[in-house]
């Protein structure tokens, strides 16, 4: 209500933003609903038609309606709750740890120039390797439980956000720190109160990057050595010639996708209502 | 308060900025630095604010050496460098608050600087939502906020429009004369420099070329006897 009323002072119509927003979002909803439905509907038919026709083995390509039969079977069964729960809570710990400590060092190689000296040239080094090709030496280090799974996805997130928070603090704007010293800042809160904030949206983007790259690493360690989760549906699936399984969890992959985007998009917004720009802000449509 | 500048040489690069300058200021002083660009006074500035140290010479402020930035020291910039994720009044509280004092005390000296500066009613709006003018005010405010016994002012209104100018140096000639804070004002603009300071210091390729004092009283019209001539006289210096 306040910012409502401060808006008011910038004579900004702001009562009549939220209602445009609302029909045009759903408009816009609508919109991108249309070409989803269109996939899943030709689908649909090609499927239906190879099954009439015989052109291929029908087995390999069921139609969407049979695998939503075969989803919910196994929603009934619990395995669909069971492997979710057991992914999401993999790549949540990952993600976690990764960030964190890419949050870390970066602020560590932000503060001293010796530490840049040293821990410049090994992560370019490291860096690069894709972290799949890890994987196996992750297995027989730490066996074939939650411990590597959880490494091998910390281990993805980590270099994404340690390379984009370095990448910040070297651009953070010198007058806001120049600013809060001359205010009496000591140095810690010039990292608290300054650092941390600017290089947020650098710390954000290296997380949204981390994601792709965390799930692959999700369903491929899942894959080797797992008796749960949505990678392991999917070797199972193979193992028994299950492919409506198969299809079901790569749908539920692109699903728990989304939904990991999303929360990260969510609180990209909220984090950083402060920034404007960009093309909206640009011109006026 | 006293500061006293001696012998301050810098270079950068093998290029002398500052030729050895000494100057004495004295506590209430609205001091104008005037040049222009690269003659060295926003070079001073930085060396004032501690933000770089002199090659040789000494700066020192109540009898200590400057050696690095401090609250004693306010600095307003150019590009007024707000924190763009703090609203207006969260910036003018960063003084009070990292100096640790009593939140609620602390908001109160925010609210009394900003209702000086005539945002009070902008407290809650971010930096981007505000002119550049209004920005620039926030930057006096939160500058005025922790309550230095300097004020150091890097061509604060370089980038505004003539008219919010002209507003601006009202404004701050009557902050200044209620708080009675020191000023150190870094401008390139000749009228501005005789409008506002009680001194004017001409600065030419590291050198003080010229110390006068501007004894026309306040408040002041382009109009005033004197200001032209003083006007001509500056630029006279500036030119030779």
């Amino acid at each position: 209500m306040e910012q409502i009323k401060n808006m008011d002072k910038l004579k900004v119509p702001v009562t009549t933003v939220p209602l445009q927003m609302n029909t045009e979002k759903k408009e816009h909803l609508a919109k991108r609903m249309i070409p989803i439905l269109t996939f899943f509907l030709a689908w649909e038919l090609i499927a239906r038609m190879n099954m009439a026709l015989e052109l291929a083995n029908p087995m390999f390509f069921p139609p969407p309606s049979h695998i939503a039969v075969r989803a919910v079977e196994m929603i009934q069964e619990g395995i669909v709750f069971a492997s979710l729960l057991s992914s999401t809570l993999r790549i949540f710990a990952g993600f976690i740890i990764g960030a964190a400590l890419g949050i870390g060092l970066a602020l560590w190689i932000g503060k001293s120039k010796k530490m840049e000296e040293w821990a410049t040239p090994i992560l370019n080094m490291i860096g690069p390797i894709p972290s799949l090709a890890l994987l196996p030496l992750f297995i027989i280090w730490f066996g074939i439980g939650e411990v590597p799974k959880v490494i091998l996805i910390a281990w993805t997130v980590f270099f994404p956000v340690l390379t984009n928070t370095v990448e910040g603090i070297k651009s953070v704007n010198s007058n806001y720190i120049r600013s809060a010293l001359s205010l009496g800042a000591s140095e810690r809160q010039i990292y608290r109160k300054v650092i941390l904030p600017s290089v947020l949206p650098n710390i954000l983007s290296g997380a949204q990057i981390s994601l792709g790259l965390a799930f692959s690493a999700l369903i491929v360690s899942e894959m080797m050595g797992a008796t749960s989760g949505l990678g392991y549906i999917i070797v199972d699936a193979r193992n028994f010639f299950k492919l409506s399984d198969m299809y079901v969890a790569i749908i539920l992959i692109g699903i728990e996708y989304s939904f990991f985007s999303f929360i990260l998009k969510q609180i990209d917004r909220r984090m950083l209502s402060w920034r404007q720009g960009g093309f909206s802000q640009a011109v006026e449509k | 308060m006293e500061l006293i500048i001696q012998d301050v040489k810098k270079s950068f690069q093998q290029q002398q900025v500052l030729n050895g300058i000494n100057l004495h200021i004295q506590t209430h002083e609205f001091i104008c630095v005037l040049g222009h660009s690269g003659c060295g006074k926003s070079t001073l500035l930085n060396l004032l604010a501690g933000f770089t140290r002199p090659d040789s010479g000494s700066v020192v402020v109540d009898g200590e050496h400057v050696k690095s930035p401090s609250k004693d020291r306010g600095v307003v910039f150019q590009e007024h460098a707000l924190f763009p994720w703090y609203t207006v009044l969260e910036n003018v509280l960063f003084g009070p608050d990292v100096q640790g004092i009593d939140k609620k005390e602390a908001e109160q000296k925010a609210r009394k600087y900003l209702n000086m500066t005539g945002l009070g009613e902008y407290a809650d709006h971010y930096p981007s939502q505000l002119s550049g003018g209004m920005k620039q005010r926030v930057g006096i405010a939160r500058a005025l906020a922790a309550e230095p016994k300097i004020l150091l002012m890097d061509e604060p209104f370089g980038a505004l429009d003539v008219f919010t100018k002209e507003n601006m140096r009202n404004e701050l000639i009557d902050i200044w004369s209620n708080l009675k804070t020191t000023i150190i004002f870094i401008t390139h603009d000749i009228s501005e420099a005789i409008y506002l300071a009680d001194r004017i210091i001409v600065m030419k390729e590291g050198y003080v070329a010229s110390d006068m004092k501007v004894n026309i009283p306040r408040p002041r019209q382009y109009t005033d006897d004197g200001f032209a001539e003083m006007a001509v006289e500056i630029e006279r210096t500036l030119v030779q």
